[in-house]
């Protein structure tokens, strides 16, 4: 097979939510934008399974770039989201003091807010019950903080995609970096199995990969590991007596666990914070989902198990250095944007402006596009509805397959629907969504891949059709 | 006295139980809507009788909309989406008929990889049935009627071996090819990008057992998904099948029993409100 030459402006790898805001970004401009990703599909590794939090930036050390870029994105949640069509709630969290010692931190971080421009007020445990009713009667006080909301992060990252898409920019999915070659500190040349690129920028955006592709572009030595959070997604029902997020006090490094509405009216808990050797293991554990369990009833003691949905896990990148967008040191025309941790969705739109800035200064010079669509169409509403726990119709089906950014799988179309992902996990509509799919990647029905190529819906064709 | 206005229930689900109970109502003067999301009556496995009973509910009065969902119950209507064009429904009370589904995997408890090839019950049956074969060694979470015939159809599919969780009193020998698992469970799935294996936990013992794909085929959950009619409120009725073994037999029975508690709570009403 033969590969696919092109010349670009800018090059991203990675279509995490991080690199689709890039490239949604850089296709408001007169420039040649291409994206490589390893996956099938945008939103496929930590933008798919995390908290859905819009971090209002409260708690986050005031000096750092992360608290600048969060701070920087949360207003523009309203306008954004409207303009993709991606659901979010701006409800609000109350953080729970659960004893007098954490209660005795409520200044310092109220004045953390200050510094930071994120109002936040101080609560009794009187108040706490009166900001959020579902909260527990026995906390030592808390924190209001009205600004935090709750999004949809796979459908922002497939919004960013599309929208970039629509506007000419180039995806690469299934397209794993394999090597670049240099000349002198530039990198000039960047193949995948299927592609070489000859950039004239590159961006790393590769999420946890990041130290790997910085490494294969050369620039600098650094490492990134998995830190895995394990959530337990639960039904609507319970969901509508959630409309807060509670959280634990913050503390540097982590944000414990969390009872977080989501802008569908369900409910996650989670998350957990395991560290991991490997990348990939997103298994769960009875004993885990139990721990959370447990703690989210500190924060919520009204926590009925049996609306348990799902359970699964997500990996976000954890490195000792944090936020590190800068022009690469060794490689002059690479920009590194790695080490995001837990907070790539609130900071995305953030994170896109500054790198377009680094890539101003590195002499990108490309004027707006004059023709570039800056919103996405209204999704079709009404028909025949396919998937009966999340409404969704065979119409907004086909426009997942047929869409700038199409869905190539199963879980593609879930992602851009919720179809199969609601109380009954597919019993009803799974065989539907499967045809329905199967007719635009065409083969046999067996073959219509869940995620990955190789994930097929079953191993053959069945004996007596 | 004013003569009452005639009373509206709306019936979501045109599945046997479904259509029964509307040609009850309807046979008592009930004003009765049946929606049906999908195109045809019948529910998720449409028996042979299911024109007839749609007939029969339309003959007695009812009014049945195809393709037409029951979206959300909000006390005095119903809000549907459907083929035809969304919208809303009067009505006095909401029947929910909307059959019956296996456990989901987190209802059964069941943790390890979220691999591929985890697949619910009912559509491993839809889809086997429209040519795909899930797996070669598939393994059928199960607890009655509903998993024996997951396990044959799955042997007559072409799978070569089929192991089949069920509860301790089971018989171990279901037929050739079928491996029974009395009195365990599955507890977890392995698998890096599609189920290997499975770990069965029984009362003494744990075992892992290599299959390609799991079936949850165990327990019974009423399905509901109109959202407002999710637990039990006034006004809302359910008619769907609580035990597995009950599933089509006692359709009838409960139709009735369904159909006259929504008149008499319905009679009630009225008479306090004239």
């Amino acid at each position: 097979m033969s590969r696919t030459h092109a010349e670009v402006d800018v090059l991203i790898i990675g279509a995490g939510v991080v690199g689709a805001a890039i490239a949604c970004r850089l296709s408001q401009l007169e420039a040649t934008v291409a994206v490589i990703e390893r996956r099938h599909d945008v939103a496929e590794e930590t933008s798919k399974s995390n908290s859905g939090i819009a971090a209002s930036g409260w708690s986050l050390p005031t000096e750092g770039l992360e608290a600048q870029l969060v701070c920087a994105s949360s207003p523009r949640w309203e306008d954004i989201c409207g303009r993709l069509g991606v659901p979010f709630c701006r409800c609000g969290s109350v953080v729970i003091a659960r004893t007098r010692h954490e209660a005795d931190r409520i200044p310092e971080l109220l004045r953390n807010a200050e510094a930071n421009g994120v109002e936040a007020r101080a609560l009794t445990a009187e108040q706490v019950v009166r900001a959020a009713p579902h909260a527990t009667p026995r906390s030592a006080g808390g924190i209001e903080i009205p600004a935090e909301g709750v999004i949809d992060s796979i459908r922002l990252t497939i919004g960013y995609g599309e929208l970039a898409a629509l506007n000419g920019v180039r995806f690469f999915f299934g397209e794993p970096l394999l090597d670049a070659i240099n000349s002198g500190p530039e990198v000039v040349e960047v193949r995948t199995p299927g592609t070489v690129l000859r950039p004239r920028f590159v961006i790393n955006a590769g999420g946890l990969g990041a130290d790997a592709v910085s490494g294969i572009l050369g620039g600098e030595d650094f490492q990134i590991t998995a830190r895995r959070g394990e959530f337990l997604l639960m039904d609507r029902e319970f969901g509508r007596r959630v409309p807060r997020i509670l959280a634990t006090m913050p503390t540097e490094h982590s944000h414990g666990v969390m009872v977080i509405p989501t802008a569908h009216g369900t409910c996650l808990l989670g998350p957990s914070a395991e560290d991991l050797d490997n990348k990939h293991d997103r298994s769960t554990s009875a004993e885990v989902l139990q721990r959370v369990l447990r703690e989210c009833r500190t924060l919520m003691p009204d926590i009925d198990e049996r609306y348990a949905i799902k359970s699964y896990s997500g990996l976000r990148p954890h490195s000792d250095r944090t936020y590190r967008i800068e022009p690469s040191a060794k490689m002059r025309n690479v920009i590194q944007v790695a080490g995001i941790r837990s907070t790539g969705v609130s900071a995305s739109p953030g994170i896109a402006d500054y790198v377009l800035t680094l890539l101003e200064e590195a002499g990108l010079a490309a004027p707006p596009k004059t023709t570039a669509h800056d919103r996405l169409d209204t999704p079709p509403s009404g028909g025949t509805v396919v998937c009966p726990c999340e409404k969704v119709t065979a119409a907004q089906v086909h426009r997942a397959m047929s869409s700038a950014l199409p869905a190539r799988s199963i879980s593609g179309v879930a992602k851009r629907t919720h179809a199969t992902w609601g109380r009954c996990q597919g019993a009803a509509c799974l065989a539907d969504v499967s045809f329905i799919v199967s007719r635009y990647l065409g083969g046999q029905a067996w073959e219509v891949p869940y995620g990955e190529p190789g994930t097929t819906l079953g191993v053959a064709r069945a004996r007596h059709a | 006295m004013p003569r009452p206005a005639a009373l509206k229930v709306v019936v979501a689900g045109a599945g046997q139980r479904g259509l029964l109970c509307a040609a009850k109502l309807a046979g008592a003067g009930v004003e009765v809507t049946v929606v049906e999301r999908l195109p045809a009556p019948g529910g998720q496995e449409p028996e042979r009788s299911a024109d007839q009973l749609a007939e029969s509910a339309a003959v007695a009065g009812a009014r049945v909309l195809l393709g037409t969902m029951a979206v959300r119950f909000g006390g005095i209507f119903v809000e549907v989406l459907g083929a035809g064009a969304a919208g809303r429904l009067a009505c006095d009370a909401l029947v929910v008929a909307t059959g019956s589904r296996p456990a989901t995997r987190a209802e059964l408890g069941i943790t390890g990889d979220r691999c591929a090839g985890v697949v619910p019950g009912p559509a491993a049956v839809q889809l086997t049935r429209a040519g795909v074969l899930l797996g070669h060694r598939p393994l059928i979470a199960g607890s009655g009627e509903f998993a024996l015939r997951c396990a044959r159809e799955q042997l007559a599919a072409g799978a070569s071996e089929v192991s089949l969780t069920m509860p301790a009193d089971s018989p171990p020998a279901v037929g050739a090819g079928i491996r029974v698992f009395p009195g365990y469970r599955v507890v977890s799935v392995h698998g890096a990008s599609r189920v290997e294996a499975a770990v069965l936990r029984g009362h003494r013992e744990s075992v892992r057992v290599p299959a390609d794909t799991l079936i949850l085929a165990a327990g019974i959950r009423p399905m509901r998904n109109v959202e407002g009619a999710i637990e039990p409120r006034d006004g809302v009725f359910f008619c769907q099948p609580r035990t597995e073994a009950a599933a089509p037999h006692d359709a009838d029975m409960a139709a009735s029993e369904t159909a006259s508690l929504v008149r008499t709570m319905l009679g009630r009403e009225i008479t306090r409100i004239t």
